[in-house]
């Protein structure tokens, strides 16, 4: 299993070369620079600029800096649009905000997600099922800027009992983290009750019913880790998905993480946050990948790490 | 095995994500400013040279004091690190007198030696400031930025720590309200010296000015404290204030309707007609104009009977209030009102009969054989609104066809730039109060002229009025150059624009202005309830 992983962290090593190199090349090829703006300096001005920041060099010759630099010495340069920031600290004083926001929607989509699955799957396709079904239909095509608003417009407006927007206290991450968790909660809720479907027609549980188990209990002591397979592969890309599609609700509640970096430096020509943003996202989606592996390894030994 | 690494697992999870939140959560407990707002984004930077932009400038006023400050209301230049200032009577020579009773946060003297020191930092090319340009009318600054051979020296000395003499490359009587604009404010030193580029860090920068930067988190908000130290420290009513950097316009709304800022510019346009009648609007004429730019290198823009057909067929007054619907007013002239002394040239007034008259002059009669040309505009629901609008005036008065072109904001000043457009939609707002910052855009030289439109009178018009020193007939010029711009038509000026602002009632000192300028140093709150 070390030989895997360590194979599989050397792939990951080329992976990390070629969306560098791929998006430097990428980010260069727009038609607008950083230094664009509506009230453009002159010519030389723009010189100074492009010579302070290092762009004048040949695209090559810059990108043979930057990945030196970035690989030896760890510094992804400074912010082009934040100019007092550099790129490091701009990620590390944004990414526990959104590993935090992150973290509490993961805890909200697989409260709610396992849940409803079990409670679908315990009575299958009767009333219950159909609705917590249906409302999990609902919860996939709903896009979380939607449901940010309505939150906010019960749970700010209308009964006042969370701050609109902003970081800073635990009763400024719940609305966030359910609009953020809810989308991934019926993803899971779908997936769980389909593998519940599934183990719970296998002989093993028939026996734990003929003991005169409760359904509840065949479900939580004999069925829920084999349903849960399917639930943990996907949890992976859910992981990533809600690091990186944090930006809509990031910026519904003004929360300073990371999201909004992903879209915003690209509009703004902000080379190397941009560059420090890929680099990251590019990072964690992989490890969560060969965690998420990991993981399946574990909760079914039939499973081999290859 | 696996039984106990599940549970164990499932705690480790647990105390992860437990130990996260309790960390992330340390030092951010932040008590209600006395004053709060939404400065729209997070700022670009808080080094006075290096800022861009407007949201950067309601921050620098309230952490740096130039030589002078604006009046928050008329926008005159009052005294600010100067108490007072003399002019040669050529108008190339300012004088100015330094108060002796300023001081950095740090408890050093604020003198005239930061001020040289300043300026010829702002002016040195490895600076790199974008606005150094503004600093050109200065001698010699122009070719210090240009790094030109042999530059004379720079025209800003300390005769004393209290005087300081600048000398002008040409007059500009405009000199004392352009010197309270950020790039113009004095940075410490030895504070840089110091620290580098790392100066500008909360717990490092040394400022100057009413209120000192106790902590900033990247888009998130900047805290700002009074600092007792500042001369005027007794005129500064608020303690603390919060600048948040949200930049989601119905989140700031949101915030603003809850009570967690008290001011929130400009509201959702499209929301405008039901905020109107609440007492917190605000909206007030800027010194900022609407206006469409022609290609004039592109067919058929190169004729100007096309442009003025365009231009004389557009109701004005239908798109400021139909489509607008934000207060804007129609305008005729490219330069705005409200300049002390400077009276607008005008286009003729709306003549559609006009217009197609000269459209069959120019070939193309009842808009046939005229080809179909894009009108482009940055992508918002705004300029989208405003495009169609015109579009539609266009094609049922003069029977043009125009196809919309929308690109996002970068890609759309570049193929302003480029020249690879064919009409489009622009805006300009003035960064001080002289015709100069909207007439200078259109000379042959101008980086944002943009239009391919370049005419000598027009030049020479400008460069005698930018190195007239008598006041009147300074204006004078400009008004005749505004007079050749015009009459040529390069640009059809559309509405002069307007600031909007929701106040809460229970804010004093925020007065509407041409700039859209409010000095947090003279705002001051009046609450009767505590905020919630």
């Amino acid at each position: 299993m070390i030989g895997t992983l360590l194979q599989r962290l050397a792939w990951l090593a080329v992976v990390m070369f070629g969306v560098i190199t791929v998006s430097f090349f990428l980010i260069r090829a727009a038609p607008y620079g950083p230094f664009d703006s509506d009230h453009p300096p002159p010519p030389a001005i723009q010189k100074n600029l492009l010579a302070a920041y290092d762009l004048d060099a040949p695209v090559i010759e810059q990108y043979g800096r930057y990945l030196k630099r970035a690989v030896f010495d760890f510094d992804l340069g400074p912010s082009l649009k934040y100019r007092d920031y550099t790129v490091t600290e701009i990620l590390s004083e944004g990414l526990p905000v959104s590993v935090t926001l992150g973290a509490c929607a993961l805890v909200v989509a697989l409260i709610i997600g396992l849940s409803a699955g079990a409670i679908a799957a315990m009575r299958p396709r009767s009333w219950i099922d159909t609705a917590v079904m249906s409302a999990a239909t609902l919860g996939i095509a709903l896009p979380n800027f939607v449901i940010a608003g309505v939150l906010i417009l019960i749970f700010v407006f209308h009964w006042q009992l969370f701050p609109v927007a902003g970081y800073g206290t635990l009763g400024h991450l719940v609305l966030p983290s359910i609009a953020l968790g809810l989308p991934f909660a019926a993803s899971i809720a779908r997936l769980f009750r389909a593998g519940l479907l599934e183990t719970l027609s296998e002989d093993h549980i028939r026996t734990a019913r003929s003991k005169g188990l409760s359904p509840l209990a065949v479900i939580v002591r004999h069925a829920a880790r084999q349903a849960m397979l399917p639930v943990v592969s996907f949890l992976g890309p859910a992981t990533a998905g809600i690091l990186s599609g944090s930006l809509v609700v990031e910026r519904v509640f003004a929360i300073s993480g990371i999201g909004s970096h992903f879209v915003e430096s690209a509009f703004n020509a902000d080379y190397n946050l941009a560059m420090g943003v890929i680099i990251l996202y590019t990072f964690l989606v992989s490890v969560l990948n060969l965690v998420v592996d990991v993981m399946y390894s574990l909760l079914d030994p039939r499973i081999e790490l290859s | 095995m696996a039984r106990d690494l599940r549970g164990w697992a499932a705690a480790a999870v647990v105390a992860v994500l437990a130990a996260l939140v309790i960390a992330s959560h340390q030092g951010t407990q932040w008590e209600r400013a006395d004053f709060a707002f939404c400065n729209q984004q997070e700022i670009s930077s808080l080094d006075p040279a290096i800022a861009t932009g407007v949201p950067e400038g309601r921050i620098l006023r309230a952490v740096f004091e130039g030589l002078t400050r604006r009046h928050p209301e008329t926008l005159e230049a009052l005294p600010g690190i100067a108490t007072s200032w003399t002019t040669s009577d050529d108008g190339l020579v300012y004088t100015f007198t330094l108060r002796d009773d300023s001081l950095w946060t740090n408890g050093d003297p604020v003198t005239a030696h930061d001020f040289e020191y300043s300026f010829l930092r702002l002016l040195t090319p490895t600076t790199a400031a974008a606005y150094a340009y503004l600093g050109w009318i200065i001698a010699g600054g122009r070719e210090l930025t240009e790094a030109q051979a042999n530059p004379p020296p720079l025209g800003v000395v300390a005769t004393s720590a209290h005087e300081l003499v600048i000398t002008l490359a040409q007059p500009a009587p405009y000199l004392p309200r352009l010197l309270s604009y950020y790039p113009f404010m004095p940075v410490h030193r030895g504070c840089l010296e110091e620290h580098g580029s790392t100066w500008v860090k909360a717990d490092r920068i040394v400022t100057n000015g009413p209120f000192k930067i106790v902590e900033r988190r990247v888009r998130d908000r900047i805290r700002l404290a009074k600092f007792e130290g500042y001369w005027g420290a007794d005129e500064v009513a608020l303690e603390t204030i919060d600048a948040f950097a949200a930049d989601g316009i119905t989140t700031q709304l949101n915030m603003f309707l809850t009570g967690q800022v008290d001011w929130m510019i400009r509201p959702p346009p499209n929301l405008f007609e039901e905020l109107r009648d609440r007492p917190e609007m605000r909206t007030s004429v800027q010194a900022g104009v609407t206006f469409l730019r022609f290609n004039t290198s592109r067919e058929p823009f190169g004729d100007p009977r096309v442009r003025r057909a365009l231009a004389l067929s557009l109701d004005r007054e239908g798109l400021a209030r139909d489509v607008m619907r934000g207060g804007e007013t129609a305008s005729r002239s490219f330069v705005p009102e409200g300049f002390a002394g400077y009276v607008p040239a005008e286009l003729a007034a709306r003549d559609v009969e006009r217009a197609r008259a000269l459209l069959a002059e120019a070939g193309y009669p009842g808009g046939e054989g005229l080809p179909m040309f894009e009108l482009l505009y940055p992508h918002n629901q705004i300029t989208r609104d405003f495009c169609q609008a015109v579009a539609d005036q266009w094609r049922t008065q003069l029977g043009i066809r125009i196809k919309l072109v929308n690109e996002t904001w970068k890609v759309y000043l570049d193929s302003q730039k480029q020249g690879l457009y064919d009409a489009s939609w622009s805006a300009w707002i003035a960064d001080y109060l002289d015709p100069s910052t909207f007439l200078d855009l259109f000379t042959s030289t101008s980086a944002n002229n943009r239009t391919k439109w370049a005419s000598a009178e027009y030049d020479t018009t400008i460069e005698r009025a930018g190195a007239e020193p008598d006041p009147a007939r300074r204006d004078a010029l400009y008004r005749q150059a505004e007079e050749l711009l015009l009459e040529a038509l390069p640009i059809a000026p559309i509405y002069q624009r307007v600031s909007s602002n929701l106040v809460g009632s229970h804010v004093r000192g925020f007065h509407d202005n041409l700039l859209d300028i409010h000095p947090l140093r003279d705002i001051a709150v009046e609450r009767t309830e505590p905020v919630r």
